[in-house]
């Protein structure tokens, strides 16, 4: 079912994967293309819209993203960019960066997909294979010859 | 996530790791490394890592990426120069290209078979690139059997190219060979142009096709003022483009029409800053391929030699009717205060053996 404001803004529930629901303005669940579609393919008016995929830490992320995304225009460009850095700086201290991106992609926000892909890559620029292995706990599946090799054939990269 | 229930958030929820992120989600994320070389350095991270960054759909994601990224900068280019003295490296060549994602770096041949930096008649000459790639000759013995081989010089992949058989005898000495390397998007083609004889109407052109895996030969007839000294692909339409350094003119042969060529002349536009003089004391300096499209410096003196020059570049618009634009013009008033490298440049009589590609 749907909702409308005093100020005739239609209300959409969202359902997270763990059962939370999140009451948002129309507009800014519209900021995902995903759920757009379902809109307007009249998947809402039944009630809420689940999101299996997303958990409510999670989704409660993207939604401040949405509503800051959707009450600002392009004139803001420069104030937008600095919240945004805030914004991922802050959402890093509550849920997995990767978890972030993982739901941005299935619910088709590019922004958000830009902004968090470019702030993973940030974190791996710089760092050695030992230390990109060590932030993220990914095991070192190379023999010390399998090493050498991708490093003999990759020189140039080296140097 | 496997993740659901009451209890769900109370408990700190287990969160993915970037090993959790599909084959698109990574990309996404190592496309944005700031350089390729980084790129290349995470190889070193997992299998899984190595064998995505390796993938061509990597190359071409990062390579699209970053030319958005980069789409007002100049197109980045390469330029292919041969080193220093030495024996053991005198064919080392250099890449250098001004998009920063794609840095400068050095690297040499020596990944060929046959290579042997003891004896210098063995060592692999660049005779044209396109793409990235490189076509180099190899004398196998001291006998004129010579081996052509395409290879991506960063990658160290390569391709030899078998034996011509449809051999036309080469009539003369040095110079009266050019060879050409055009690549299309499956098939790529060697071509080597001979001189029939002083002052002939058509040249012999022998074309290898990597589709069809031979040689073939062609008589080609043209009418030009010498026999051409110099070749570049113009790879955005699959052509080359033949010059020799004293004529206004240069010729496009297509390796996949070979039985014609089609000359382009330079135009005579008048300088914006002479009307009068037109095209008078013009001369075409350097022919050269930018973002896809023909483009000549030309060269244009007034009073005596080092008084006044003007330098302009014209683009090639439309290739059937041989019209061309201004792309830009720039008086060089006292040219002595210009780099050295420039005034010998323009000083001059020969034209740079590679030209820039882009």
């Amino acid at each position: 079912m749907s909702i409308t404001t005093e100020n005739n803004e239609k209300m959409i529930t969202l359902m997270s994967s763990d059962g939370e629901e999140f009451v948002v303005e129309e507009a800014v669940a519209a900021q995902s293309q995903t759920i757009k579609h379902l809109i307007e393919d009249g998947c809402s008016t039944e009630g809420s819209i689940p999101l299996p995929n997303v958990t409510g830490r999670v989704l409660s992320e993207v939604i401040q993203y949405c509503k800051k995304h959707s009450s600002s225009d392009d004139k803001e460009e420069k104030e937008l960019e600095a919240w945004d850095a805030e914004f991922v700086k802050a959402a890093d201290d509550h849920v997995a960066l990767t978890d972030l991106m993982m739901a941005a992609n299935f619910l088709d926000i590019k922004g958000l997909l830009d902004l968090v892909a470019q702030t993973l890559a940030n974190m791996i620029t710089g760092k050695s294979p030992e230390e990109v292995r060590r932030m993220w706990n990914i095991k070192n599946d190379f023999t010390p010859e399998e090493a050498e090799k991708v490093r003999k054939e990759n020189q140039w990269a080296f140097e | 996530m496997n993740h659901t229930g009451k209890s769900a958030r109370l408990k700190v929820v287990p969160s993915s790791s970037i090993e959790d992120l599909d084959e698109s989600l990574l990309t996404e994320i190592l496309q944005r490394l700031p350089t390729c070389k980084f790129a290349h350095q995470c190889k070193l991270v997992s299998k899984h890592w190595l064998s995505l960054i390796s993938s061509p759909l990597f190359s071409s994601c990062f390579k699209k990426y970053h030319e958005t990224l980069h789409s007002k900068e100049p197109a980045p280019f390469t330029v292919i120069m041969f080193g220093s003295p030495s024996p053991a490296s005198w064919f080392t060549s250099i890449r250098i290209s001004e998009s920063p994602a794609i840095p400068f770096c050095i690297f040499d041949l020596n990944f060929l078979p046959f290579y042997n930096p003891e004896v210098l008649s063995s060592s692999p000459v660049v005779e044209a690139s396109c793409k990235d790639l490189i076509l180099c000759r190899q004398y196998l013995r001291d006998d004129d059997q010579r081996v052509y081989y395409v290879c991506n010089p960063l990658t160290k992949d390569w391709v030899a190219i078998p034996p011509i058989s449809c051999k036309h005898k080469e009539t003369t000495g040095k110079g009266d060979t050019i060879v050409g390397f055009v690549c299309a998007e499956k098939d790529f083609r060697v071509i080597r142009i001979h001189k029939l004889e002083l002052l002939a109407t058509s040249f012999i052109a022998e074309i290898f096709s990597s589709e069809k895996n031979e040689w073939i030969g062609q008589e080609v007839s043209y009418s030009y003022d010498y026999f051409f000294d110099s070749c570049f692909s113009w790879n955005t339409n699959g052509k080359l483009i033949l010059s020799h350094h004293q004529t206004e003119s240069v010729v496009s042969y297509s390796p996949w029409e070979p039985d014609q060529c089609h000359i382009i002349d330079t135009p005579r536009l008048p300088w914006s800053g002479h009307p009068s003089l037109l095209g008078r004391n013009t001369e075409s300096k350097a022919f050269g391929i930018c973002k896809g499209s023909l483009r000549v410096l030309q060269v244009f003196y007034v009073g005596e030699p080092d008084d006044h020059r003007f330098l302009r570049v014209l683009e090639l618009e439309d290739y059937e009717k041989g019209a061309w634009r201004l792309a830009g013009e720039v008086c060089l008033a006292s040219p002595s205060h210009h780099n050295g490298g420039l005034r010998r440049f323009l000083h001059s009589r020969l034209r740079p053996i590679f030209s820039i590609n882009s």
